[in-house]
């Protein structure tokens, strides 16, 4: 007994010492899926969107994409930051390193992304620079958040897909596509609500709530089986199997607003 | 007879084992010391590529302060110093100057509105950027296999294995130098 104690000594010192060390911003050993929506910026269907395209994109390429939203990376540089959490959870495949992460953290009001090696031809560092810059930051400027998190997404993965010579189809289109071949009156409501969803999501809060209610009803009725929708931890994962571990080099870029 | 067997037979086993012991420290040492200089190579690279957007960039400064001689001598100088020197050593040093150099260059640029706003300028600074950023990485990595093969060297058998592998010498760690993490702020707000 007293041998154990011993034993384990040193090891609860080094913990208490690593601890009081390491004033950075702790990253969770893994992802929750290819969007870690750790701030809570993003709307249910973009997180969605993003994540059926980058699943997609995964499946025909290989190429992984990981999305992340933090609060703050201080007293880290959010390029720091980015390049640790890309290296804790390994994101691309191993050997062929096609790993990309769009990084946004709120509060610091920086957004940046990394660059695994493979994909430093695909997304150069003056490319992703104007990814963030164009892409995201305008929506960001206006809170919104989710729309811009969309946009940059979009444009990385479209990115990838040209760089290895496919198309990325997935679109919120193919998942509305598997409602629409049923033809029932479900579907009709549920075309409609969406109508006023993006309709009422430009003037406030309503659409939001609308959709809310909408995903609690669908998942009730069952209706949104085969895509996948489940779970309380937060939705679709869009088969996600875990990063492959993939590298970077520290490429990419980025920007503030 | 039958003791005789049994005599040869622990002998032949205490062999194996010693055999088995120094293989695997052997190959350790070896293993170890490849990973320091596999990760310097992608150190060296970068380095490299950061020497290779010199010549753009100081023709270009150039053009609009001509008179700021001293600054672009000393690059000049030790980018081609860098080309003569071999050991870890000498290019940390190299390197760890020329990224003084080069921030001091980037503060003489502040004072060139024009020069700020060249296009061209613009673009080598944020190809610098991403080279440092690249560099602080690769860094990163070197350093924690340095960190891995010396503290293998000066375990109690570390160093007769090192040595029998080849190396005798400690890694050199890289430690950057204080403005080298200051060099290519790029403020785009």
């Amino acid at each position: 007994m007293i041998k154990k104690c011993i034993l384990t000594l040193p090891l609860v010192f080094s913990l208490l010492l690593s601890s009081a060390v390491a004033q950075e911003v702790k990253i969770p050993n893994r992802g929750l899926g290819f969007v870690s929506d750790f701030a809570k910026l993003l709307k249910p269907n973009d997180k969605l969107a993003i994540t059926k395209f980058a699943s997609e994109l995964e499946k025909k390429t290989t190429a992984q994409l990981a999305v992340v939203t933090i609060q703050s990376t201080h007293p880290e540089t959010i390029q720091g930051f980015s390049v640790r959490l890309f290296d804790q959870w390994k994101i691309g495949q191993k050997g062929k390193d096609n790993g990309a992460l769009i990084l946004v953290a709120v509060k610091d009001r920086k957004a940046w992304i990394t660059t695994g090696y493979g994909l430093e031809g695909a997304i150069p560092d003056v490319i992703a620079t104007k990814i963030v810059q164009a892409n995201m930051i305008p929506y960001f400027k206006s809170g919104q958040y989710s729309q811009g998190i969309k946009e940059g997404s979009v444009a990385v993965i479209s990115l990838i897909a040209k760089e290895y010579d496919v198309r990325i189809t997935g679109q919120e289109a193919q998942v509305y596509q598997t409602v629409h071949k049923r033809k029932s009156p479900l579907q009709i409501l549920f075309t409609i609500l969406m109508f006023i969803f993006i309709l009422s999501s430009r003037t406030g809060f309503l659409g939001y709530f609308l959709m809310g209610s909408m995903l609690g009803g669908r998942r009730r009725s069952g209706y949104w089986h085969g895509s996948g929708v489940g779970g309380s931890s937060g939705g679709f994962s869009g088969g996600f199997g875990g990063f492959g571990g993939g590298m970077t080099g520290g490429g990419g870029g980025g920007g503030g607003w | 007879m039958k003791k005789f067997w049994i005599t040869l037979g622990v002998i032949a086993l205490v062999l194996f084992m010693a055999f088995g012991w120094y293989k695997s420290g052997y190959n350790q040492a070896i293993a170890k010391d490849e990973e320091v200089k596999a990760a310097w190579a992608q150190v060296d690279n970068q380095l490299q590529r950061r020497n290779d957007l010199i010549p753009n960039l100081i023709s270009t400064v150039k053009g609009f302060a001509s008179h700021e001689k001293e600054i672009f001598t000393e690059v000049t100088r030790l980018r081609s110093q860098w080309g003569k020197s071999a050991s870890v050593g000498a290019k940390v040093e190299n390197a760890n100057a020329m990224s003084g150099a080069l921030s001091r260059l980037l503060v003489v640029a502040e004072n060139y509105p024009q020069l700020k706003s060249n296009q061209n300028f613009l673009a080598l600074q944020s190809q610098l950027e991403g080279t440092e950023n690249r560099i602080a990485v690769e860094r990163m990595r070197y350093n924690r296999s340095v960190k891995d093969f010396n503290r293998f060297q000066r375990l109690f058998f570390g160093r007769f294995f090192s040595s029998q592998a080849g190396v005798t010498e400690p890694a050199v760690y890289f430690e950057a130098v204080e403005s080298a993490s200051e060099v290519p702020v790029v403020k785009f707000d």
